[in-house]
């Protein structure tokens, strides 16, 4: 027996109404939290934008069948540092598809990519070897390939919701816990997402960059340790496969390694010393390779991770020359 | 389907609700029933077989048993026992026989081949299947007739609030509320919508936020210093507290939407002031399962002291089992069961003493500290991570704990906590939805929208699973 007993309300609650006064109650009181919630994001300048798994599928059906089509493959590093219209300001007549998705590594769309008869573009693809040796914990099929490959059960259900509420709304993407430090600092609001799906990245300033860094450094210690065990220094006999496959309907794979700033970039290279093997191994099977690490000049990531949007379009520009300059562009229209 | 997902919320709920209210009465339960497969099949459609033959093997025991006598009807029980026992021993437990087995093996110097299987663990499974075993049990008592429309027992076994994480209900409780007629009753439908908010904003914006802390601290535990470690595991203490006694309140308040009555199953269990009195608050509905179908058939406390302290070990290791298939989980139970038999280890007359000395307030807390101790293994990757961090723990090493987490991510954990244990307090001396029911309308209605609000302002919408979805 608690020696607190809850307090008795004596007398029972004579309120009494139809259902259809209750669903009624119900739907005013809906609208008015909505409402509210709706107004204060605007109010801060976080507006809704298009749905990102439907970009994704738009972009990757828009590939299929497209000789010009160039796929942009790989991480966060890819989606925020690769600029699509910057590599079509300098490669006219190609069409680059941001295919990068967040918390996912290449392997995943470039296997799709590969199985795929009616895609007959090239593709630039992230090298990182966490990806390929299962460092990074990307192992999950990326939703957005779910999305475009819908299996029958609920949560495809549940996708299409949730993305036709994100197109509409800006509250279900966004919590005030997390975006808390970004308005106390009077910091501007995250782009919405664009068609194009490139993402530009903003220096937040130290309060917000340093324990992405420390993240990242975490992440690439303990990344760096489970590959001690299990990945290889050279390219794996399925990557090999995929693009062959690529190749024989005419396109090709050109590997880019994304740049990565300060302390991240330090760590990332005791963590990860198989890079330097993996790079010369991808060049010896006769595939293109741009290192950042060869590349003139330093590309300034605020987090260690992600190029800042300008540098994300002067990297995008030098990366396309350097590409055209080894003939990536050439050969494949060659082979047309 | 989740509860915190848009399927079920804007689709699911408002559908069930209407159908189930337009419907007549006579097939409102084959309407739930659909529903119930709907809602399970969601996850991954071709689970409901196993739950098929779950439901067919224990509605036929159940009216074998009731029609035998002696030995025969005891053979029948048994045979639903074991039939569901294997069901649970393969899906769930398999890989950790068969890797203990090949442990033992090594050991010995053979090297046995058992061969590995890729077995998912349907979801929920432990819950219907204790749920089912309940009803062939209580039939064999003599507690209950047997249910003879398959349809009301696959109902039984199915019904969707508390079909994936309880509460674990007993035949006598809602069987036969599938056969009466309930009528739209406005108060015990907003009463259960309330539930369903506070349910909802104790897993979205509680139980969510301090997981991304949690998980970030004990995904490295050796970075960490153990007041960190310490925080972070009262942290998911107020997490599992959450999402569970969150999940709980959605099924409860969804049953009671649809006119239903679900047994309660938490009440405030970081008040305990033991942990045996914690178990008597902390997953209600499981806690009693054991104590009715296993701890009192072992002989309870009527064998004298030692077979009582051998009995209440049993339970607490096999309530551990039955939470996952690995010894940290069983640890934990035997961890709990332990503080649950030194606390009635002190000599007779001690106690009233003992309850002279300690204030209530010191006995919580040290209930509390016990109960996080036993947390460290339930959260732990292994039983080797649990060891190491409770090395790191102890003794409480004083390290930088702001620079550990973030000075934001500190202020809003340990401010969620505090809501938490306020909600705790408060609602130990007051019963929060009638009290909020006799208020005048604009302030009922100001206190809804706030709640909503505020799950829209601070709650994760990405969907994290309840973690008791697992077991």
């Amino acid at each position: 027996m608690s020696p607190h007993p809850q307090v008795d309300v004596t007398g029972p609650i004579t309120r009494r109404a139809s259902w259809v006064t209750f669903v009624g109650k119900a739907a005013v009181f809906l609208a008015v939290a909505l409402g509210f919630t709706e107004t204060f994001w605007r109010t801060l300048r976080y507006m809704p934008a298009n749905s990102d798994m439907r970009n994704f599928a738009k972009l990757r059906r828009a590939a299929d069948g497209d000789r010009g089509a160039v796929a942009l493959v790989g991480s966060s590093r890819v989606r925020y540092g690769l600029n699509p219209q910057s590599l079509e300001r300098t490669v006219p007549g190609r069409r680059f598809r941001q295919l990068g998705i967040l918390g996912n590594g290449a392997a995943p769309v470039l296997e799709d990519l590969a199985n795929d008869p009616n895609f007959l573009g090239q593709v630039i693809c992230e090298l990182n070897p966490a990806h390929w040796g299962g460092g990074y914990p990307f192992t999950k099929l990326p939703e957005a390939l779910a999305y475009m490959h819908p299996e029958v059960s609920g949560a495809y259900l549940e996708t299409l919701l949730s993305e036709q509420f994100r197109e509409r709304t800006r509250f279900f993407s966004y919590n005030l816990f997390t975006e808390a430090p970004r308005i106390l600092q009077h910091k501007p609001v995250p782009d919405p997402e664009q068609p194009d799906r490139f993402v530009p990245f903003h220096d937040l300033g130290p309060t917000i960059n340093e324990p992405l860094i420390n993240n990242w450094v975490r992440a690439a210690l303990e990344s760096g340790e489970r590959m001690k065990r299990t990945a290889s220094s050279g390219i794996t006999e399925e990557v090999q496969r995929w693009v062959d496959r690529i190749r024989r309907r005419g396109g090709d794979v050109a590997f880019v390694r994304m740049p990565v700033d300060g302390r991240l970039r330090a760590v990332e290279e005791n963590a990860f010393p198989q890079t330097q093997g993996l790079v010369r191994d991808v060049r010896a099977h006769g595939m293109v390779v741009i290192d950042f690490a060869e590349m003139p000049g330093q590309f300034r990531c605020p987090d260690g991770s992600h190029l800042e949007a300008s540098e994300a379009d002067r990297f995008s520009r030098l990366l396309a020359e350097e590409l055209a300059a080894k003939g990536f562009f050439q050969r494949a229209a060659d082979k047309k | 389907m989740l509860f915190n997902s848009l399927h079920f919320i804007l689709l699911f709920f408002p559908v069930a609700v209407t159908g189930y209210y337009l419907l007549p009465h006579r097939v409102r339960w084959l309407w739930l029933l659909l529903l119930s497969a709907y809602f399970y099949m969601a996850f991954v459609p071709y689970y409901i077989l196993i739950l098929a033959v779950t439901i067919l093997v224990d509605y036929f025991a159940g009216l074998v048993i009731s029609k035998k006598s002696g030995a025969e009807r005891r053979m029948w029980l048994m045979l639903s026992i074991v039939a569901n026992v294997s069901f649970l021993a393969f899906f769930k437990y398999f890989a950790f026989l068969r890797e203990n087995l090949l442990q033992i093996g090594r050991l010995a110097g053979h090297d046995l081949a058992i061969p590995a299987l890729s077995i998912v663990l349907p979801i929920g499974l432990s819950f219907h299947t204790f749920q089912s075993m309940s009803y062939t049990i209580e039939v064999y008592r003599g507690n209950q007739q047997p249910e003879r429309n398959l349809g009301i027992f696959a109902l039984y076994v199915l019904f969707f609030p508390q079909l994936v994480a309880g509460p674990i209900e007993r035949p006598q409780n809602l069987l036969h509320q599938f056969r009466e007629k309930h009528h739209f009753d406005y108060y015990g439908v907003t009463s259960g919508m309330k539930l369903i908010v506070w349910g909802l904003f104790q897993k979205m914006v509680i139980a969510d936020r301090l997981a991304v802390t949690v998980d970030r601290i004990y995904a490295h535990p050796n970075e960490f210093g153990g007041l960190t470690l310490a925080l972070a595991t009262v942290l998911f203490a107020f997490q599992i507290f959450c999402d569970f006694a969150g999940y709980s309140d959605v099924a409860i308040g969804t049953a009671q939407v649809l006119g239903f009555k679900l047994m309660t199953n938490f009440r405030q269990p970081y008040l305990a002031r033991s942990v045996a009195e914690f178990w008597k608050r902390w997953h209600i509905s499981l806690s009693t399962w054991f104590r009715d179908y296993l701890y009192l058939p072992l002989g309870g406390n009527r064998n004298g002291r030692w077979r009582h302290i051998v009995n209440v070990l049993i339970v607490f290791a096999v309530s551990g089992l039955w939470h996952g298939a690995d010894w940290k989980f069983v640890i934990w139970g035997a961890l709990n069961g332990v503080f649950v038999v030194m606390a009635g280890l002190r000599p007779p007359g001690s106690k009233e003493e003992a309850r002279r000395e300690a204030p209530v307030l010191v006995r919580r807390i040290a209930t509390f500290t016990l109960v996080c101790l036993t947390w460290v293994f339930f959260r732990a990757g292994s039983v080797g991570e649990a060891f190491n961090i409770i090395r790191r723990l102890l003794p409480l090493r004083p390290d930088d704990v702001v620079a550990s987490i973030g000075k934001a991510p500190l202020i809003i954990a340990l401010g969620l906590v505090g809501f938490a244990m306020l909600m705790h307090v408060v609602r130990e001396r007051y019963k929060v939805r009638e009290l909020i029911s006799r208020q005048p309308a604009w302030l009922r209605w100001s206190v809804y929208t706030a709640a909503l609000t505020c799950i829209l302002l601070f709650g994760e919408f990405h969907s994290r699973d309840f973690i008791y979805f697992q077991f």
